[in-house]
């Protein structure tokens, strides 16, 4: 049952909350030893406040939009009293001590927080295999990752264990494993979804977003979470009006861009998907526009300087003496630095790290930091001028299909050029959704992805939706 | 790339690999280097370097009482009377 199905059952009496969270519960049970998305379940808790929403119902209250709605969570998040890990040693017994703002307003619509979810550690990687809880593997085959680093969110998704989860973008970390696994994966403008609670890792691209199994779910956990939030300084003060209410408007006449310098060498399966992702909207009115983003291929490099430098300044608090870990018998005080970040963090982390280091280092910053803030600008500026001929862009979402496990971090930067589709709206601060767009290669899922400009997720999920009503007819 | 050069820059994130890891770590993050250092050909002469503007609102500088209070404390290994004991470092 989808989350929108879900909710008005409940409404309507037809269902319990409690039967929503004992149903998400056994599918958890049955799959997830074999898959791997959940790395804890909040079984007891959540059974209480399914109880607690059905006595609400029964007493006549007003539900809210999300009544009786299991929700998971990536690892993350913080959510008072349980543990927030980042699936990494250094914070494997981190308690959360407040709860983030995403996850209240869940709470506050009476969803229900049933666990939460593998993701690659500190949200660093694209296949949620650098985890300390081993890798989520992809419901659709299990010889493939999920993709990441939301990895586990995606793969609940698709497995039917809960209809919505929360995952977080910061390069792709959210379209790309909904790409793999066939699931809608929506990454919003920057300041949109308050980050009050998200642990940090690229602070000015970070962004909580909605992982659904259709576009209607996904707006609808985009309506709860977005808005302005006094938590979050980077929060968008505008009262928006509820993307849902805008679903169903025709898209005849909507000017779809196609990106022409952005698809050299691709997958002709994935091309195949996409082609047939356009030609789906061109039936639907829409109208196809070629446009330039010569600087758009540049948002890969791009992003992996201005997130590493701000990953390794945000990661440096992780010395030993505040936050998690601590090396045991250390000779001295330089020893407590190195081995505990030694010892606590992954290879990848530790990667970003090094990254972050050399490009803010005296000698590398101006050719490095102040460039790819120059480049940025011109990424931008690309964007800003393809929105005034176009309203929604289309790409697909990844260049390839899920890989086999293992493979994935074979070659560093071949793994890193796997957000050429994605990085591009986080350095030009666009909002984005991945939707399936039907099989590629060996029979695994595309997605296909609708880029709106800045705050203009109205057009996004209405554009995003019409196509997925069509495609699906 | 010169082994001492990784080796200063792990000094510089508090990190410290082995004489055997560093000869691998120079060899994968010269490759890393290379790919980032790209983004020389780009001719960004009089470009501003600005980041996407965040949405700003600051809140005011004052203090406000956390709301669970109790859960901070409990995070530390020990309470005693007023005192809280940190973690031992050394």
């Amino acid at each position: 049952m989808t989350a929108s199905e879900i909710v008005k059952n409940i409404k309507e009496g037809k269902t319990t909350a409690l039967a929503a969270a004992e149903n998400a519960f056994r599918i958890i049970k049955e799959k997830n030893p074999q898959i791997n998305a959940f790395i804890e379940i909040f079984e007891d808790a959540a059974l209480a406040r399914a109880k607690e929403i059905d006595a609400k119902k029964a007493a006549g209250k007003k539900l809210g939009r999300l009544a009786g709605v299991p929700v998971g969570i990536k690892d993350n998040m913080l959510y008072s009293g349980h543990l927030a890990t980042c699936a990494s040693k250094m914070l494997a017994n981190h308690k959360a001590v407040y709860t983030a703002t995403a996850i209240q307003r869940i709470i506050d619509e009476d969803g229900i927080i049933v666990g939460r979810l593998n993701m690659d550690e500190f949200a660093m990687g694209s296949s949620t295999e650098n985890s300390i809880y081993g890798a989520t593997k992809n419901p659709l085959d299990q010889t493939r990752v999920a993709g990441g680093s939301s990895g586990g969110s995606a793969a609940a998704v698709c497995a039917g264990m809960v209809p919505l989860a929360l995952g977080s973008d910061t390069g792709g970390s959210i379209r790309q494993p909904a790409s793999f696994c066939g699931v809608v994966g929506v990454k919003p403008t920057h300041g949109r979804v308050s980050r009050y609670g998200l642990v940090a890792f690229g602070s000015s691209v970070d962004q909580i977003g909605p992982i659904a199994a259709n576009v209607e779910d996904a707006a609808l956990l985009f309506d709860v979470i977005s808005g302005a939030d006094a938590k979050d300084s980077t929060s968008n003060q505008t009262k928006f009006e509820d993307v849902s209410k805008n679903l169903n408007k025709s898209i005849a006449g909507l000017k779809v861009g196609i990106p022409t310098d952005f698809f050299e060498n691709l997958d002709p399966e994935i091309k195949k998907t996409f082609d047939n992702a356009k030609n789906v909207l061109k039936n639907l009115g829409a109208q196809p526009v070629d446009i330039p983003l010569p600087f758009a291929k540049y948002s890969s490099p791009c992003y992996y300087i201005l997130m590493s430098a701000e990953a390794s300044s945000n990661l440096s608090r992780f010395d030993g003496l505040r936050y998690g870990y601590q090396t045991a018998n250390p000779a001295d005080l330089d020893e407590v630095y190195a081995k505990t970040r030694m010892e606590g963090f992954g290879p990848e982390v530790k990667r970003r790290i090094m990254i972050g280091h050399y490009v803010l280092s005296k000698e590398r910053y101006e050719a490095t930091c102040v460039k790819a803030r120059q480049v940025r600008t011109l990424i931008r500026k690309n964007f800003e001028d393809a929105f005034k001929k176009v309203d929604i862009i289309l790409t697909p979402t990844s260049p390839t299909v899920a890989a086999k496990l293992g493979k994935a971090a074979e070659d560093q930067v071949t793994t890193y050029l796997a957000d050429l589709f994605t990085c591009p709206g986080n350095m030009a601060n666009l909002c984005g959704v991945s939707v399936p767009c039907g099989n590629a290669a060996e029979g695994l899922p595309a997605g296909v992805q609708f880029y709106a400009d800045s705050d203009r997720e109205d057009i996004m999920f209405n554009a995003a939706y019409a196509y997925e009503r069509a495609a699906n007819k | 790339m010169d082994i001492k050069y990784i080796e200063r820059l792990a000094k510089s994130a508090k990190l410290k690999f082995t004489p055997e890891d560093l000869q691998d770590w120079s060899v994968k993050m010269e490759k890393i280097f290379t790919w980032i250092d790209q983004l020389a050909q780009v001719e960004t002469s009089g470009v501003p370097a600005d980041i996407v503007s965040p949405v700003l609102d600051l809140r005011e500088d004052a203090a406000r009482a956390f709301e669970n209070i109790p859960a901070i404390i409990s995070a530390f290994p020990a309470e005693e009377e007023k005192m809280i004991r940190v973690k031992k470092v050394l």
